[in-house]
C-alpha cells in the first residue's frame, strides 16, 4: 500500500491552515495535477459562460408591435426601424399584438426565455395597454413611437417618433419611474381621469377632501397633465408620489372625449395613497382605457419600472 | 418669503385648496401651499403658505413664511415672515421673525417675535384687539 499523498502549498510545506487536504491513495501525482488543472479550466469557462449569458440576457430584445402598424402607411417606417435596429445589432423577436392578446402573458413568457428588454412599438395607447397589466414586471421597457398621432407621452419621455427613436433605444439610458396602481389590479404611467361626479376623497389616511357645493372632475397624474386646463404642469415621476387634481368647471365624459375644456378653479394635492368613494359606479379612464368602478383605491407603487428614456425628457 | 418672491423664483406649488373645496385633517406638504377654500385640522409645510381672500382656516399652522388675505383661526408658527393684507383676519397666537401688517388687517392674539436676531428693533405695543402683541416696525 502506498503512502497517502498530501497536496502541499506553494512552498512545498503543509501549513497548519491546510487541514482539509486531499488524500489520494493509489493515485499518481501527475494525474491529480492534470485533473486539478482541468477543473480550474472548466470553472473559468463556466464563469465566462455565465457572464455571456447575463450580458446577452440584458441585451436580448423582444419587440411588441401594435395591431395598427399593419396599415400600409407604416410599412416604410417599420422597414426603416428594423434596418436601423440591425445596424445597432439590436434586432430581436417581433410579436404582434392582437385585440385578444394578453401582454402580461406574452412578456412573462419571453422573460422566461431570457428576454431582458421589452420594446413596445406603437403609440401611447399601445404603451398604456401593455403597462395596464404588465408595468410591475421586472424587465427593462423600451418604446419606439410610430406615427404622429397619440404620441404625447413619447415627447414627455424624450423619445422622437419613428426610426430616430432607435438611437434612444441604443443609447439605453434607463430611468426608474413611478407608476400608479388602481384597485390593486391596473397600472398606469400617464394619468387617470374621472368625469364630473360626486365623490369623497381620503388622502394618505391623513386628510379628507370634499366639495359639497359642486361636482368635480378628478385627475390623478404622473407623466402627462390632466385633460383640463391648468396653469403649469411639471411631471415628477420620480418623487414617489402622484398628483391629484380637482377641477370645478362643468364637464363630463363627452367634453373629455370632445376636447372641450373650460378653465375653472383647480385644487392640487400630492399623495401616496388615495381612496375615492362613490355611491354608484363611475367611469374611470386609466391611461385612456375606460372602465367602470365604484370605490377606488389609487396608490403609487412601491416598486419603480425601468424605462429607456431620452435626454430631452420633461422630468 | 413673500408671494412675489415665490413667483420670481418660479417655485412649484405643491398643494392648492380650491375655493369650493373643504379639507379636514392634517395637511402636510414639502412645497408651497395655497388655500382658497376651507381647511380645518393642521397645516404644516417647510415652505410658503398663501391664504387667499375668502379662504377660511381653522387649524394650527406651521410654515416657513405666510401671506394671509383670508380668515385664520388657530395658532401660527412661522420661521421667517408673516405678511397680512388689508383683508386678513387672524384669531390666534402668532410666532414669527418678521411681521408685515397692512392697514385694516386684524390680529387677535399674542404675537411673539424672535428678539435674538441682530439689528432688529423690537417694539412692544398693547392696544385694542391685541393681547401683548410685539410688533416689528417695517
Amino acid at each position: 500500500m502506498t503512502e497517502p499523498l498530501l497536496i502541499p502549498s506553494k512552498n512545498n510545506r503543509v501549513s497548519s491552515k491546510e487541514k482539509n487536504v486531499i488524500v489520494a491513495q493509489d493515485w499518481d501525482k501527475d494525474f491529480i495535477k492534470k485533473d486539478l488543472h482541468r477543473l480550474l479550466k472548466e470553472k473559468i469557462a463556466y464563469k465566462e459562460q455565465v457572464k455571456k449569458h447575463q450580458a446577452g440576457r440584458a441585451a436580448n430584445y423582444v419587440y411588441i408591435y401594435d395591431d395598427y402598424l399593419k396599415d400600409k402607411e407604416y410599412k416604410a417606417i417599420l422597414t426603416n426601424i428594423e434596418r436601423r435596429l440591425e445596424v445597432f445589432e439590436m434586432a430581436g423577436k417581433i410579436i404582434k399584438l392582437t385585440s385578444f392578446s394578453n401582454p402580461r402573458v406574452i412578456i412573462e413568457d419571453e422573460m422566461r426565455h431570457g428576454t431582458g428588454t421589452v420594446v413596445i412599438v406603437g403609440n401611447e395607447i399601445t404603451l398604456s395597454r401593455v403597462f395596464l397589466r404588465a408595468a410591475d414586471l421586472e424587465t427593462v421597457f423600451g418604446f419606439l413611437p410610430v406615427g404622429q398621432k397619440n404620441n404625447q407621452l413619447a415627447e414627455a419621455l424624450g423619445i422622437p417618433v419613428d426610426e430616430k427613436a432607435c438611437d434612444i433605444l441604443a443609447a439605453r439610458k434607463i430611468e426608474k419611474i413611478d407608476y400608479g396602481v388602481v384597485n390593486q389590479k391596473y397600472f398606469f404611467v400617464s394619468n387617470v381621469y374621472i368625469p364630473a361626479t360626486a365623490l369623497q376623497f381620503s388622502c394618505d389616511d391623513r386628510f379628507s377632501i370634499a366639495a359639497p357645493r359642486e361636482k368635480m372632475e378628478v385627475a390623478i397624474t404622473n407623466l402627462l397633465p390632466p385633460p383640463f386646463a391648468i396653469n403649469k404642469f411639471q411631471p415628477r415621476p420620480q418623487d414617489g408620489k402622484l398628483e391629484f387634481y380637482l377641477h370645478s368647471a362643468s364637464g363630463g365624459i363627452m367634453s373629455y372625449l370632445g376636447g372641450n375644456r373650460k378653465k375653472g378653479s383647480v385644487s392640487l394635492f400630492t399623495f401616496k395613497k388615495l381612496f375615492l368613494k362613490s355611491d354608484k359606479t363611475v367611469p374611470v379612464i386609466v391611461d385612456g382605457h375606460t372602465m367602470q368602478e365604484g370605490s377606488l383605491s389609487i396608490e403609487v407603487s412601491k416598486k419603480r419600472m425601468a424605462l429607456i428614456v431620452g435626454k430631452d425628457r420633461s422630468f | 418669503m413673500t408671494d412675489k418672491a415665490i413667483e420670481r423664483r418660479g417655485e412649484d406649488i405643491e398643494t392648492i385648496v380650491g375655493p369650493s373645496v373643504k379639507v379636514e385633517g392634517e395637511l402636510n406638504s414639502d412645497g408651497n401651499i395655497v388655500i382658497e377654500g376651507q381647511v380645518s385640522g393642521k397645516i404644516k409645510t417647510s415652505k410658503h403658505l398663501r391664504v387667499e381672500e375668502g379662504a377660511k382656516i381653522s387649524a394650527d399652522v406651521s410654515a416657513d413664511s405666510a401671506l394671509v388675505a383670508g380668515e385664520m383661526r388657530g395658532n401660527i408658527k412661522l420661521a421667517s415672515v408673516l405678511e397680512l393684507t388689508p383683508t386678513a383676519h387672524i384669531y390666534g397666537d402668532v410666532t414669527t421673525k418678521t411681521l408685515i401688517m397692512a392697514s385694516g388687517a386684524v390680529l387677535h392674539g399674542h404675537c411673539t417675535m424672535d428678539e435674538n436676531e441682530k439689528g432688529r428693533k423690537v417694539v412692544s405695543k398693547k392696544g385694542e384687539g391685541y393681547d401683548g402683541a410685539i410688533v416689528n416696525p417695517v
